[in-house]
């Protein structure tokens, strides 16, 4: 059998009379030799048939409808004027808020973002909000000898490669010599090994023994420091120098520590068993 | 329309008779819409009075910017939306007793076509009853005198070319349906 290229938006086109005369009657000649197309075009034209015809029905519903209406609903009702007057502007209103609404939640969205901190991705800028917090509490042992340490608190050394966290301190009293700063540096910097979850690296406690300035240039300085420390566990992963001693004790560990200075901020840059420069 | 804005604003300062009239323009074209869409006669009489008393209640929120007709078309629309969600539509045996006679009298015109026969005509009746929602609602609506594609976008709420494109599937549905019934006379 012969395939039929007419579609049903064709014969729908024919049935609405939006063909040219030409088409018109090839449909025509074609409906009479093609059953399914006849087919369908009877479906169509009875669905046509029944969509335009007009259904006559002589009730009259307001009857029944002012039954269920309050008839002096509108009547002196400033109300209804009132929001009538709005609803007429809606759609000039929708434009505008259409623009002003998403950019006022995206400063809503930024500002709460932003006043809670989840915005602050330095580490550096997170231990200067530690710094503020600390310095609103009552003063420390550290602070009654003329310091005020810089050391992160518990959840930051979870949260952050422990090795990352540079240590640093503010002087307020300048007569202290840099043996001292460099040696409460060095013990902020132990500290940390006390917290950490890291159990390979966490000690009990530590000792420092010496301290030596090898370079002092202004803004950057270098001291050796000589230091013992007590692991916390056998597993303890003994790297660089030291070596075991009494009690779980490694002694003689050593390392040159190069400090930066701005202000009166000293922090550690670098730490290695071998001059930095 | 300026007949209708005229009546609209004085059904809106509280004159009652214009809001019959406004009843009186419309009762007719909402009849015949929602009896195609629910093919029960009970069910158009109950929705009509529905779409009616919705208008009154919701006539301070009419824009004047939109087509008065388009508006209270939108409304019959989600009444009979709403309407179904509670009962079910009539079923393909009751379509037959529900069709109101002037719906049957022009057979006589096409001897020659064997399909155009009353029997087919319930089956396409049956076949329309059935169609989903969203078909039936663009093909009803197509077929009133007085909205475009355009206004029936608008009523649905889709673009004009979803329209067109729903129109066109409910054509090939009720074809292919139609067809279906008639397996045995196909060659």
């Amino acid at each position: 059998m012969k395939k039929c290229s007419y579609t049903i938006e064709d014969i729908s086109n024919y049935i609405e009379n939006s063909m040219s005369d030409e088409k018109n009657a090839d449909m025509e000649n074609h409906l009479k030799e093609c059953s399914i197309c006849k087919r369908n075009y009877s479906a169509l034209k009875l669905t046509d048939h029944f969509l335009c015809k007009e259904i006559k029905n002589n009730k009259n519903y307001y009857n029944d409808v002012s039954n269920y209406i309050n008839g002096s609903r509108y009547m002196n009702s400033l109300k209804y004027k009132i929001s009538s007057k709005l609803y007429r502007t809606v759609p000039k209103v929708n434009v505008f808020a259409s623009v002003a609404v998403p950019l006022l939640l995206i400063g809503l969205v930024l500002f709460f973002l932003k006043s809670n901190n989840f915005i602050n991705k330095n580490n550096y800028i997170s231990i200067r909000e530690v710094d503020k917090i600390q310095a609103t509490q009552p003063p420390t042992d550290n602070q009654k000898q003329n310091y005020t340490t810089t050391a992160p608190v518990k959840k930051d050394l979870k949260k952050r490669n422990i090795k990352k966290l540079k240590s640093y301190i503010t002087i307020t009293d300048k007569n202290i010599t840099l043996e001292n700063i460099s040696k409460k540096l060095f013990e902020i910097y132990l500290d940390r090994f006390k917290e950490t979850d890291i159990e390979p690296e966490r000690i009990k406690d530590y000792k420092i023994e010496y301290v030596d300035i090898t370079k002092n240039e202004g803004s950057k300085f270098e001291f050796y420091v000589t230091y013992s420390i007590l692991p916390e566990t056998d597993n303890y992963i003994l790297a660089g120098n030291g070596v075991r001693g009494k009690n779980g004790w490694i002694v003689e560990m050593g390392c040159f520590v190069v400090v930066s200075k701005n202000n009166n901020t000293y922090s550690i840059e670098n730490i290695g068993t071998s001059p930095y420069y | 329309m300026n007949q209708e804005k005229f009546l609209i604003e004085r059904a809106l300062d509280g004159d009652i008779k214009c809001f019959e009239n406004i009843v009186n323009l419309y009762q007719h074209r909402l009849y015949c819409f929602i009896f195609k869409m629910t093919l029960s006669k009970e069910d158009t009489d109950d929705l009509v009075q529905e779409t009616f008393i919705k208008v009154f209640i919701n006539l301070y929120k009419y824009n004047f910017k939109w087509k008065f007709s388009s508006w209270i078309y939108k409304i019959a629309v989600n009444t009979i939306k709403n309407y179904w969600k509670k009962r079910k539509r009539i079923s393909s045996n009751e379509v037959y007793n529900s069709i109101p006679s002037e719906l049957y009298c022009d057979f006589k015109n096409n001897p020659e076509n064997k399909y155009q026969t009353k029997e087919n005509y319930i089956e396409i009746l049956k076949i329309i009853n059935q169609l989903h929602y969203k078909y039936k609602v663009v093909v009803v609506l197509r077929y009133l005198n007085d909205l475009s594609i355009k206004d029936i976008a608008t009523i649905i709420g889709v673009s004009p070319e979803t329209v067109r494109t729903r129109i066109h599937r409910a054509r090939e549905r009720i074809c292919i349906e139609f067809k279906k019934d008639l397996k045995e006379d196909i060659i």
